[in-house]
């Protein structure tokens, strides 16, 4: 396939472009953002005979509450995110996370959907919807199914999406009132820059405390997909939260994680790193815990 | 080959491409709007930046086929030599351009967000709005200057936070 | 004849550094060329289309070090839309490139020595169709051993790249005993230091255009730092009159010296004289270009320095092993560079210096921004701090003892005659903000865990050729129907505002305004010879250029005014664009009027002006080209904050002191000190291009790590002034001095931080934590 024979439509309903993602006779690949598809199309990585534009398929972006959750649409871009005072009060590990993906062209073209479309390990985003719980649902032609978070992932770039599904919510528990998040990002430069290992945490802490009543902390790029680190959780409500013990819940932080080797780490840097972010983290949510 | 209408800087353009052409592409190619540059081709330097809307995005990894109906501003639609925008005065007079290859998608990235905020902006908000724009030669702390300038300039009843 | 003229030349002057009594130089004059850049007008080379335009490709190496036994294009050249498709068997003339070892093919005929190599060309109707092409080009190869470290390269049962071997040059200064001087001396400090591939990462990849023009004249423009040179490299390769050749190389949207070396000329040349008379294009993709540019040598230095308890250091013994790549460029003049400042600008006078330039099969090494320098000031600074630790000396204190001043013998063996303004810069650098207050400032660190430093480091770096190498300056002026002025220098403008300086000396000299002023830099066929924008040169050559070339159209202008008015020319003088008689101020005239006069009479309104370069007489014996005549001299102090936890290390703030001989403009000197001040940054702690047995592991600009806006600190300049006589405005050069003496300052400042030494740039946050490992302590967060 030639760049300048791909054809293009644009669903001007999420129905039309399940009908398109459904016909088999030609490959077809979805573009929102633009930020990971054309990318790969320039790296001749994706050469579909068909490009599905869903950019201006307004339907899909929104950011709202109800009873079952916060509900956000794949297509709501990270500056929506940062921007959005609701997911700021309720879910803020993600908005701190959304403010530390490339910079500020990337997010305002990349998607909540697309990012998890591409399944980095490296994902900024995706560590804060393992701490809120995340369902993702899912949209056939004849069916709708949510899956867990934790079930999302198969490996590195790879999903449980099949051809003739789209990504069509993503649905979040909101914090609670005495819940704080925090996410932590170590990349070789502080702007454009893909995560060497990140950590994200959300608590609950009893009220004037330091006391952590529920916890869950995951981190990102250390292991095939996010991973949570659920022996840290179980520690952090064996005591109040001081120095001494967020070094010791970051001392085994390092044991969670099986990182890789590649050109922007090394794999003992990276287990290193787990429980040095962990420890950064903590104190620093800690710190605005009291602060509050 | 596809048939698609969007407005470049206050103008209707019809350009006849294929749809997976790149907007940075069609810009330079079609339009002869050469401001804006490729220079890493995947979203990493900021040197095709343009705004779509409000927002400034990259040019690079937009394709054609998906800019039907916006509207879109180049560094020419900032301003040009008979008309410039008080942001590109403020670069020419700190000296916030050297080889200037940078400078189009960095003037168009200011722009965007000078008119995002209502104040004189700090060190590290300039910083954060331009941290996807890479430039070689400068060292940014004459771009940083500039924008602070123009903000400065555009109202002079802006506060300095 | 008395013209009265602002000739800045003589005696006086160089006592002078304030730039009063001038109306242009020296003043924050902005660029000229800022209208267009800001609004996206200006047209780089790259930006230019012609209608019946064809794309050309280049197909590289699949393989960093194979033999071809087969080069088949049957296919690519029936592809519908290809032009033509090139192999070495299209080359009429010489098969090779290189400044100065012409070992480079310009297109692989028997064996490929890295990824980088060329091996055919391709045009087409488009861009698409062309890449097509190129896939279609059967090349068989036998892949051969490669060649991927510089030592095991110099040694025997390496593969040999070359018929010479592998090492391509091997210089050296020797000068005094060092072993005597090792024997007595009270201690002693022994260290190998690795450097990065830095890449040059201008934002303008390499590209241009090639056309056979009507009258057979064969243009290429192509963004360069001597057109001049270029023209010879393409009319080698093509066996072609020069003459013929038009080379236009100026803008450039940056170089740093990655576009001094012939890019893609010779492709456009080959490729347009076989398109049928249509323009070709070449643009690298910044993929293409991170595989096939030029990097900065990385180096190993071993160091051995012997001081006594005095802080004098008496002896320095270096030996430096530079991995060239394939192919020679300018190797060898990027390690003789190294070796002339391998011990700094000190006094040390026992030295034994040897470098190597050596073939590998990792991509192509050649110029870049320090040229050698970056990579060994790094020993010699951190062995003087660690001297003063020793002794309890203060850092700068030990840098002035050991510090030679004008009149007084270098490390390596020569009486500096030139100006040195190394202990101003340290009397600057011991009284700012930064140094005073620096026990305070490292008080306050953001977060517990944090920890800063404060160091400061000094350097040098010559200005112009080495002995050898001839250097010359040349500039034209010419008189426009308008009545303006035409100023000509070859030095390309490379981003960095050397035009603008041009046109201030010439506004000032000729006592006009410098809107009356245009400026042509980079082509052939409008400037003459003036040598390259490279050496830190282009402001000391071109300002002395137009300052040799401004007198005679004085002269012109006078005379013809006299010639007119019938009044002695010795009674004209030139105010505002006009030629007044003093005696009769009424009688006058412009120089509209004067170019109307000498354009009826058939007369020439161009004038030309050449002048040589200053040279030291002798040249030390195998150093390869040292010493030069002219150094600028820099010192910087920097603060950092590490972060204990990971390793990361901010760079917080810059002073940055060069000794640019005389400021021409301010602005343009701050846009130096800054720019250099962060590329120093990135190739200290960032940058580095990463190739694992001659396979580039680093593709593009998202693994290419190099310095955002948010990296960027406070940088403060305080400029110097010690006038250079040989200039007639005293200016020196500081293009390259700028990036290097932050280089081990931010190291040095690591280990004020943290007590951690790194010696492996990039001080990647991995590199820092490990150095910090022993250092580490389990204490609580807030307490480290």
């Amino acid at each position: 396939m030639k760049v300048s024979e791909m054809e293009m439509i644009s669903p001007t309903s999420v129905h039309e472009c399940l009908h398109a993602l459904t016909d088999q006779q030609k490959s077809s690949r979805l573009i929102a953002g633009g930020t990971d598809a054309v990318v790969r199309m320039k790296d001749r990585n994706w050469m579909p005979d068909i490009w599905i534009n869903i950019k201006g398929l307004k339907e899909l972006r929104y950011i709202r509450e109800d009873a079952s959750g916060l509900h956000i649409g794949p297509l709501t871009t990270h500056t929506d995110i940062v921007k959005s005072e609701l997911l700021q009060s309720k879910a803020d590990v993600l908005t701190f996370a959304a403010k530390e993906v490339g910079a500020t062209q990337m997010q305002n073209m990349g998607t909540l959907g697309g990012n998890l479309g591409t399944a980095s390990p490296a994902g900024d985003t995706i560590p804060a919807l393992y701490v809120l719980d995340a369902h993702i649902q899912l949209s056939s032609l004849h069916q709708i199914r949510s899956v867990p978070i934790k079930d999302f992932f198969i490996g590195p770039g790879k999903t449980v999406i099949k051809p003739d599904e789209m990504i069509s919510d993503i649905v979040i528990r909101p914090q609670e009132k005495n819940e704080i998040g925090i996410f932590e990002k170590l990349g070789p430069r502080k702007a454009q820059s893909i995560s060497i290992v990140n950590f994200t945490a959300s608590l609950k802490i009893k009220a004037q405390t330091r006391q952590c009543i529920g916890g869950k902390l995951a981190f990102g790029s250390v292991a095939p997909t996010i991973i949570r680190a659920k022996k840290c959780e179980s520690m952090l409500l064996l005591d109040p939260l001081d120095e001494h013990m967020i070094q010791n819940i970051a001392k085994v932080a390092w044991k969670e994680v099986a990182p890789i080797s590649d050109i922007r780490a090394s794999a003992n840097y990276r287990k290193d790193m787990a429980s040095a972010l962990l420890e950064r983290g903590l104190y620093r949510l800690m710190k605005r815990w009291e602060n509050k | 080959m596809k048939n698609i209408r969007f407005h470049v800087n206050g103008k209707e353009s019809n350009v006849q491409c294929p749809p997976a052409k790149t907007l940075l592409d069609v810009l330079r190619e079609d339009l002869e709007l050469i401001g804006s540059k490729e220079c890493c081709g995947k979203g990493e330097c900021g040197s095709c930046s343009v705004m779509i809307g409000d927002e400034v995005i990259c040019s690079c990894l937009v394709l054609a086929g998906q800019i039907e109906n916006e509207t879109i501003i180049t560094v020419e639609g900032v301003g040009l030599r008979e008309n410039m925008d008080i942001v590109q005065e403020a670069f020419i007079n700190e000296g916030a351009t050297q080889c200037g290859y940078c400078t189009p998608g960095i003037i168009v990235a200011a722009k965007s967000f000078l008119n995002s905020i209502e104040h004189v902006p700090t060190t590290d908000e300039v910083k954060t709005a331009l941290g996807g724009n890479l430039c070689r030669c400068t060292g940014y702390q004459k771009i940083i200057k500039a924008v602070q300038t123009a903000a400065k300039i555009q109202n002079p009843f802006y506060a300095v936070k | 004849m008395s013209i009265k003229v602002n000739n800045p030349i003589g005696k006086k002057h160089r006592q002078e550094t304030s730039s009063d009594r001038f109306q242009w130089i020296g003043k924050r004059v902005p660029r000229i060329d800022g209208p267009e850049k800001v609004t996206g007008e200006l047209q780089y080379m790259t930006d230019r289309s012609y209608p019946n335009m064809v794309w050309g490709k280049v197909l590289r190496a699949k393989y960093p070090h194979a033999r071809i036994t087969n080069i088949d294009t049957t296919q690519a050249k029936v592809l519908p839309g290809v032009i033509c498709v090139l192999t070495y068997r299209d080359i009429p003339g010489f098969n090779g490139f290189g400044i100065v070892t012409p070992d480079q093919p310009v297109l692989c005929e028997d064996v490929v020595r890295c990824t980088a190599d060329a091996v055919a060309l391709v045009a087409a109707e488009t861009n698409e169709i062309a890449e097509e092409a190129l896939n279609l080009i059967q090349v068989d190869y036998e892949p051969l051993e490669v060649v991927a470290d510089a030592e095991y390269a110099m040694t025997e049962q390496a593969p040999q790249l070359h018929p010479d071997g592998n090492i391509h040059s091997h210089v050296k200064i020797n000068n005094g005993d060092v072993n005597q001087a090792f024997e007595e001396a009270d201690y002693i400090f022994e260290n190998t230091y690795y450097s990065p591939r830095q890449m040059h990462a201008f934002i303008e990849t390499e590209g241009g255009w090639g056309m056979l023009e009507e009258d057979g004249v064969l243009t290429i423009q192509c963004p360069g730092q001597y057109a001049y040179r270029d023209r010879l490299q393409i009319s080698r390769a093509l066996g072609l009159n020069p003459e013929s050749i038009h080379v236009i190389s100026s803008p450039n949207g940056g170089a740093f010296g990655g576009k001094d070396e012939i890019t893609v000329q010779i492709y456009l040349a080959l490729l347009a004289l076989h398109s049928g008379g249509r323009p070709v294009k070449i643009h690298l993709s910044r993929e293409e270009s991170v595989q096939a540019g030029m990097k900065r040598h990385p180096f190993k230095v071993q160091v051995k320095t012997a001081a006594k308890k005095d802080g004098t250091i008496i002896a320095n013994q270096v030996r430096a092993v530079a991995d060239t790549g394939a192919y020679a460029s300018l190797g060898p003049a990027v390690i003789a560079l190294a070796v002339e400042h391998a011990c700094g600008p000190y006094k040390i006078p026992h030295v034994d210096i040897e470098g190597f330039c050596v073939y590998t099969n990792n991509g192509i090494a050649g110029a870049f921004r320090g040229f050698g320098v970056n990579q060994v000031c790094v020993g010699i600074e951190t062995h003087l701090d660690m001297t003063a630790e020793k002794i309890g000396m203060d850092p700068i204190e030990i840098r002035k003892i050991n510090a030679y001043r004008q009149g007084e013998t270098s490390s390596i063996g020569h009486v500096v005659k030139s100006s040195v303004g190394t202990h101003q810069t340290l009397d600057k650098a011991q009284n700012c903000d930064l140094w005073v207050n620096r026990a305070s400032y490292k008080k306050q660190p953001s977060e517990p865990w944090k920890k800063r430093g404060v160091a400061v480091a000094t350097s040098f770096h010559g200005v112009g050729m080495g002995i050898g190498t001839p250097d010359y300056g040349a500039a034209s002026i010419e008189l426009l129907p308008d009545g303006r002025l035409k100023v000509a220098v070859g030095c390309e403008e490379i981003g960095t505002g050397n035009g603008t300086v041009y046109a201030q000396v010439c506004a000032e000299m000729l006592h006009c305004d410098m809107s009356d002023i245009t400026v042509v830099q980079g082509d052939t066929s409008e400037t003459l010879d003036g040598g390259t924008v490279t050496a830190s040169r282009s402001i000391y050559t071109g300002s002395k250029a137009i300052a040799t070339v401004a007198p005679q159209m004085i002269q012109l202008l006078a005379e013809t005014a006299a010639e007119i008015l019938h009044t002695p020319a010795k009674n004209m003088e030139i105010e505002n664009s006009t030629v007044i008689d003093k005696k009769d101020p009424s009688n006058s005239l412009t120089f509209i009027e004067i170019y109307d006069y000498l354009s009826k009479a058939k007369a020439s309104t161009k004038v030309n002006g050449h002048f040589y370069l200053p040279k030291e007489k002798e040249e030390i014996k195998g150093s390869g080209g040292a010493p030069h005549h002219i150094y600028g001299y820099m010192t910087h102090v920097v603060m950092v904050e590490v972060d204990t936890l990971t390793g990361e290390t901010d760079v917080l703030r810059v002073v940055s002191i060069p000794d640019c001989g005389r400021v021409m403009n301010l602005q343009g000197l701050e846009g130096q000190t800054e720019g250099g001040a962060i590329m120093g940054i990135g190739y200290t702690l960032y940058e580095d291009v990463a190739i694992e047995e001659g396979y580039h592991k680093t593709k593009n600009f998202a693994d290419y790590i190099f310095p955002t806006i948010r990296e960027t600190p406070e940088i403060e300049t305080i400029p110097v002034e010690d006038p250079e006589p040989t200039n007639p405005f005293g200016a020196k050069g500081i293009g390259e001095v700028v990036m290097i003496p932050i280089i081990p300052a931010i190291m040095s400042a690591i280990y004020d931080a943290t007590g951690a030494r790194v010696r492996h740039l990039p001080a990647t946050p991995e590199r820092i934590f490990e150095a910090m490992k022993p250092m580490n302590k389990s204490a609580p967060i807030s307490s480290r």
